[in-house]
């Protein structure tokens, strides 16, 4: 079933919560719609849904109107972050709920009931918590009867709003794999709302980065991470040093007077000072011990080291401007060969890669590390994460 | 059986104490020399004084109109309520405030106002008395004026529930396919039927105890629209104390059976509720 969503617009009072929002979720994948609170994801998921009525738009399943129809009519199951389940029903009441309420003529006989609502807690590994009132269960058991509540009706559809925002991180994480297998097993179509990237970009097919009311990028994981297509998106996934600076004859420097060049900038010659935003990943930047003669490049000092799990990250203090470098550590099997980084050592920065957006610019202009001579920082480029 | 509370917070011995001191002084000790008062006349006595006739059918119709009161009150305050949680409107908080007035006003005044409103030549009475019903000066002024003053009770134990029910579990219900009529009866009713049935209780032992407003709208007619605190008031103008207080006993047991039971029937809607 594939979902054709066509120039959504819906306002509360004077705010904008989605402005002429234009998607295509394509039949069996696994979409998440990523955003900061606000961005009208939820509400876009809501529409989807029918519990919201859009100011104007479209929205088709499978090439029918979907707005015309209540929401109990469009196939489509619902999981709530708060589970939402009927605190007074036993889980299995909870699961039958969706075949009991049907009218006479539709309902399947006792039987086939039980057997359907056995077959879908066996499918969520709850058989065995039949009985039991939803007040008697974990987190992630909620959860999962929520879901198999909402597989009962058979859905073409399964939406989910911040399925897992209320659970703890290790349930989190088993629970997001358990639910990527359901969703390939069941052949579903699947929209997920999340605010946290890592679980967007672990469990979705494609990323739908919304803000404001608007989609930044639509794209697989990989490429909104690698490729963001603005300055929001950048900025929202991943770790990112965001530096305010200054384009002059195809270089970049720190703004502010005597700031040091960053590197070049491609696609923009021209000696007009121009001022934007710089972005660079952490590990996309280099830390060598800077020579006593270094004096003409890029040179910093390390305010910080901390190991985390694989992870160094190091505080930079250039020229009054805090940045953070990241490399992975190689402990044990193989001889590590980058420089230690050490607190209060100083150092020479180049970025490997990263973008900037200028003010006069209406598209992201790439930051190239400057040749540097006698070596360069080529040799330390071993490392990556 | 462990007195101690096994919980770690502190003051468990003070407040249970308070709590128990407090109970004896307002609640336990007079209605202890009530019982005392009562036995004064002994077994026979007390029998013969509780369960004359007229003392019977007082009974009957004290607490077969309380009952229907509050059934009456439990469906309108459950709507009263309902308005009020569910829909916003001009005047809302007005209504809102007018709900508490059964509260607030000497139940006198209610009895006066509505006898007069009832009444064969009162506003509403002069409308019925063609159909045929009399209200006032009856059982019916009785359920009358016992609904008026039973009616916040319902609606104030309701409202909270009301307010907290989730949104959500309606939308997930109409998500997998309920009617309204559906939603309402097997998702809704049963999340606030423990506090409805609380505002049934309170509303019904109000309507028993109810002494004010009946008397002026019931005619007070022996067999027919007699109340038994009004029967209670009249033996003790006669200085039969022991007649007075055997009739309160008597009634003090018929409450405490009933609002025991109502109580068990809310513990089992509340079985769910399970920690």
């Amino acid at each position: 079933m594939n979902i054709d969503i066509k120039a959504i617009t819906k306002r509360f009072g004077a705010f904008a919560a989605l402005n002429a929002v234009d998607l295509q979720v394509r039949d069996g994948e696994l979409l998440a719609l990523l955003g900061p609170s606000g961005s009208g994801k939820t509400t876009l998921l809501r529409i989807i849904a029918g519990l919201e009525n859009a100011d104007s738009g479209e929205v088709l399943f499978g090439g029918e109107n979907a707005l015309e129809r209540h929401p109990r009519d469009r196939g489509v199951g619902f999981v709530f972050q708060h589970y939402a389940l009927f605190r007074h029903m036993t889980v299995f009441d909870n699961v039958a709920f969706g075949l009991t309420v049907r009218p006479r003529a539709a309902r399947p006989p006792k039987a086939e009931i039980a057997r359907r609502v056995t077959e879908l807690l066996k499918l969520v590994q709850l058989d065995w918590l039949a009985e039991r009132y939803p007040t008697q269960l974990s987190g992630g058991q909620r959860q999962r009867v929520a879901l198999a509540r909402a597989l009962a009706v058979e859905p073409r559809v399964l939406l989910l709003d911040e399925p897992f925002g209320a659970l703890d991180a290790k349930v989190r994480k088993e629970l997001r794999r358990w639910l990527r297998r359901l969703h390939d097993d069941m052949g579903l179509t699947s929209v997920f709302v999340t605010h946290d990237q890592e679980e967007a970009l672990e469990l979705a097919d494609r990323v739908v980065v919304m803000n404001k009311g608007g989609i930044e990028q639509v794209g697989s994981p990989a490429e909104v991470y690698r490729d963001p297509a603005s300055a929001f998106v950048y900025e929202f996934l991943g770790d990112v040093n965001r530096l305010e600076v200054e384009i002059e004859g195809g270089a970049a420097r720190l703004a502010g007077p005597g700031g040091p060049p960053l590197g070049g900038v491609t696609g923009r010659g021209g000696p007009a000072v121009a001022p934007a935003v710089a972005y660079v990943r952490p590990y996309d930047i280099d830390l060598v011990p800077a020579a006593p003669n270094d004096a003409g490049f890029t040179v910093g000092v390390i305010r910080h080291v901390q190991e985390v799990g694989p992870l160094i990250r190091a505080e930079v203090d250039l020229h009054g401007t805090l940045l953070e470098a990241a490399k992975t550590v190689h402990h044990g099997g193989g001889e590590d060969k980058t420089v230690e980084w050490r607190q209060g050592d100083r150092v020479r920065v180049s970025f490997r890669r990263g973008v900037v957006f200028a003010a006069d610019a209406n598209k992201p202009l790439a930051l190239a590390p400057f040749h540097i001579p006698g070596g360069g920082a080529g040799e330390f480029h071993a490392v990556r994460t | 059986m462990r007195w101690k509370s096994p919980s770690p917070l502190p003051g468990f011995g003070l407040t249970l104490g308070y709590t128990i001191a407090y109970l004896s002084l307002i609640v336990l000790i007079p209605l202890a020399g009530l019982a005392l008062r009562a036995s004064g006349a002994g077994w026979d006595g007390f029998l013969s004084a509780a369960l004359a006739p007229r003392v019977i059918d007082a009974f009957k119709v004290s607490f077969g109109c309380a009952l229907i009161a509050a059934l009456i009150n439990l469906v309108f305050g459950l709507l009263v309520a309902w308005v009020l949680v569910r829909y916003d409107f001009p005047g809302r908080k007005l209504a809102d405030a007018f709900v508490d007035l059964p509260f607030a006003l000497p139940t006198a005044v209610a009895g006066i106002a509505l006898a007069s409103l009832y009444a064969p030549q009162g506003w509403f009475g002069a409308l019925l008395a063609p159909l045929g019903v009399q209200v006032a000066f009856g059982p019916l002024g009785i359920i009358v004026a016992l609904t008026f003053i039973g009616l916040p009770f319902v609606v104030r134990t309701v409202e909270p529930v009301l307010q907290d029910f989730e949104r959500e579990q309606e939308e997930v219900a109409a998500m997998l396919g309920a009617t309204r009529a559906s939603v309402f009866f097997r998702v809704i009713l049963p999340s606030i039927l423990p506090a409805l049935l609380t505002g049934f209780a309170l509303a019904f032992a109000r309507a028993v105890g109810e002494y004010g407003s009946v008397i002026f709208i019931a005619g007070n007619l022996p067999g027919v629209s007699e109340i038994a605190p009004l029967l209670i008031v009249i033996k003790l103008e006669q200085y039969d104390y022991v007649g007075a207080t055997s009739i309160a006993v008597m009634m003090l047991l018929a409450s405490f059976v009933l609002l025991l039971a109502i109580n068990l029937l809310q513990r089992w809607t509340r079985s769910y509720d399970v920690r």
